[in-house]
């Protein structure tokens, strides 16, 4: 069977324009989580945010967000963009002033105008939260079985709107502000005190493509992917089932497509947004596929650190995933002090650690039910 | 693979009186969804094993709802001022149509189906990477493929594109060919454009003209040139199919 690699990445996150800053700052353990000017002005009940620190008008931002990840992989990878295709998510459409009135800004019309210059295929993924790392695994889906020479695979959205803010309010999703809390610690996945997640922006990429490939043209090898699962729940348009059964039913499907036991993982790099419903959800469905050793995988979250930037956020955390395969760290979940009791795991508090040469699991889960997870894993002897 | 069952949906007003149930469970969501959902609707006697089936939606290319825009546009007003802004509130069924995998969920839930699936964005020729993400499920072991997608009608608001017609279709794709099979789609031929041609974004209308298009086609080979319209603006994509 192909074997399959990442020969680039790319990433613009809240702490700056690259993947090493993003890793920096998550192996730092530091927040980039930081109260956004325009909903404090607007008096939200939300006011901590993730934004992108790229300075580009609000009309082309999503472009902007999308195209540098994408070109920063493509240039680590030496490869054109003709010579590959693209599975990317950009979001829900979101809105814009322009000439002081409000206009939207289509995904799908993003979407067209950043991949114009790809080769084939060119998807568009809309499964909400899980949209990048689906867009990963189905890029390496296809990478395997011959179908595509090489795949951008990977996501963006700018969804930090004030919009959006308030409709997850609404919804109960998000970490509202309390007098006195600095915005810096408003998400706190797996935390006892946790209340939502944080919204953000960012965009990441992934240059995917078979080891051989990789070789003959000298391109750097960071990583092999060597799983990929995806399910639905089937339960509820806002919550996942209590008992983690679709996350659980993912997790499993990659690990089976991996040829691995739940034992073998090195490390879980978990979807981990900070909800009440939501984390002891996924808590109990890692339980049940690391059976006995729950207590012995380190768990990480990047979410605490960066906020969720709901369709990027798969693509966030296969950098971080790829970046714990070349370096051996696990970065720390940022503000998670006491954990949950309905959430004990091996959780990385406090620092950074260090693990053997392990696969690195992924995963994420959309609003909706639709969940996927991709195996990492450090590269293996080369041929 | 083959083509078990199609339908397309045009009109919602009926469906409240002559399919309560199935009213029941989508009056809440906005029109694209509601009629694909009513498509599917028509082709699930068609499919062997429900649960079990890969579902393949597509995005409203507009998603929303003329009543959602209208909340935003309030919205926007209301954060320039904000003693109006911590006051508001909104139907929080409203919130489900800015939601783009809505349909992809509700029709997992109606189903109980927690098979892999996808849904593919509102970019325009999303239509036809649906049927080859179809052709590349059923390859990897797949039996049935369900594609569904809706479309808002033009004018449901403002910057609807002109000659957007409201209307939802339902494909089932199969691994094998049933008695009742008429279809099998041969390849889906793709090959870049000398240069870019317009394209209208949409979810149901390409697919349901290649519907009617099968539907009228004598017996033997037939290829479909997908109308430049109907297209991604990159690709000239063929549709190559066998009929009976």
């Amino acid at each position: 069977m192909t074997r399959v690699v990442v020969t680039g990445l790319g990433a613009v996150s809240p702490f700056g324009l690259t993947a090493q800053a993003l890793w920096d700052g998550l192996v730092a353990g530091r927040s980039a989580v930081r109260a956004i000017d325009q909903f404090v002005a607007a008096r939200l009940p939300v006011i901590a945010g993730g934004q992108v620190p790229l300075d580009v008008p609000e009309t082309s931002r999503d472009l902007a967000i999308s195209q540098h990840p994408i070109d920063a992989a493509l240039a680590q990878a030496g490869l054109a963009p003709e010579a590959a295709g693209i599975i990317w998510a950009n979001g829900l459409d979101t809105f814009a002033h322009q000439d002081g009135a409000l206009v939207e800004r289509s995904a799908g019309a993003c979407f067209a105008a950043v991949t114009a210059r790809f080769g084939r295929p060119r998807r568009m993924i809309a499964t909400a939260c899980a949209s990048a790392t689906q867009a990963i695994g189905e890029a390496f889906r296809l990478v395997r079985r011959g179908a595509v020479t090489a795949c951008v695979a990977g996501g963006a959205t700018v969804m930090l709107t004030p919009h959006y803010a308030l409709g997850f309010a609404w919804l109960q999703a998000v970490a509202v502000h309390r007098d006195g809390r600095d915005p810096a610690t408003a998400c706190r996945p797996f935390d006892r005190t946790r209340d939502g997640f944080v919204l953000a922006e960012g965009g990441a990429a992934l240059v995917i493509e078979p080891l051989a490939s990789a070789i003959a043209r000298g391109a750097p090898v960071l990583a092999e992917i060597v799983g990929f699962g995806a399910s639905q729940d089937a339960f509820d348009l806002n919550r996942p089932p209590p008992d983690g059964a679709g996350a659980e039913l993912c997790m499993q499907r990659a690990l089976d497509d991996a040829g691995l036991a739940g034992d073998a993982l090195g490390a879980i790099n978990a979807h981990g947004t900070g909800t009440r419903a939501g984390d002891p959800a996924e808590v109990a469905a890692i339980r049940r596929v690391l059976g006995d050793r729950w207590r012995a995988v380190p768990v990480t979250s990047i979410k605490g650190a960066v906020g969720h930037p709901m369709a990027a956020a798969g693509a966030l955390q296969a950098v971080a995933a790829v970046q714990t395969c070349r370096t051996g760290l696990v970065p720390p979940t940022c503000n998670l002090v006491e954990p949950d009791v309905n959430c004990e795991l091996d959780h990385v508090i406090g620092g950074a650690r260090a693990i053997d040469a392990l696969p690195v699991l992924s995963s994420s889960f959309g609003m909706g039910g639709q969940n996927a997870t991709v195996i990492f894993t450090p590269t293996r002897e080369l041929p | 693979m083959w083509i078990a069952a199609t339908a397309i949906e045009r009109d919602l007003g009926p469906i409240a009186r002559e399919r309560p149930a199935l009213w029941r469970d989508i009056r809440r969501f906005n029109a694209p969804v509601k009629l694909a959902l009513a498509a599917v609707d028509r082709v699930v006697p068609a499919i062997a094993r429900p649960a079990e089936a890969t579902l393949v939606a597509l995005a409203p290319c507009r998603p929303g709802s003329p009543e959602l825009r209208k909340i935003s546009r309030e919205l926007d007003a209301a954060f320039m001022d904000p003693d109006r802004a911590g006051p508001l509130r909104v139907n929080p069924v409203y919130t489900l149509h800015a939601i783009d995998n809505l349909g992809l969920s509700a029709l997992a839930i109606r189903l109980g189906n927690r098979a892999p699936a996808v849904c593919l964005g509102g970019a325009a020729g999303q239509a036809w990477t649906a049927l080859e993400h179809a052709r590349d499920a059923l390859a990897d072991g797949a039996t049935e493929v369900v594609v569904l997608g809706g479309d808002p009608g033009d004018g449901a608001s403002p910057g609807d594109p002109a000659g957007s017609v409201e209307l939802g279709v339902a494909v089932v794709l199969s691994s094998r060919c049933a008695a009742t099979s008429r279809v099998q789609v041969l390849a889906i031929e793709r090959d870049r454009a000398r240069e870019p041609v317009p394209a209208v974004p949409h979810a149901a209308s390409g697919l349901a003209r290649w519907i009617d298009a099968l539907a009228a086609a004598p017996p033997g080979r037939f290829s479909y040139p997908v109308p430049a319209i109907d297209g991604d603006g990159l690709d000239r994509i063929t549709i190559v199919a066998e009929l009976a």
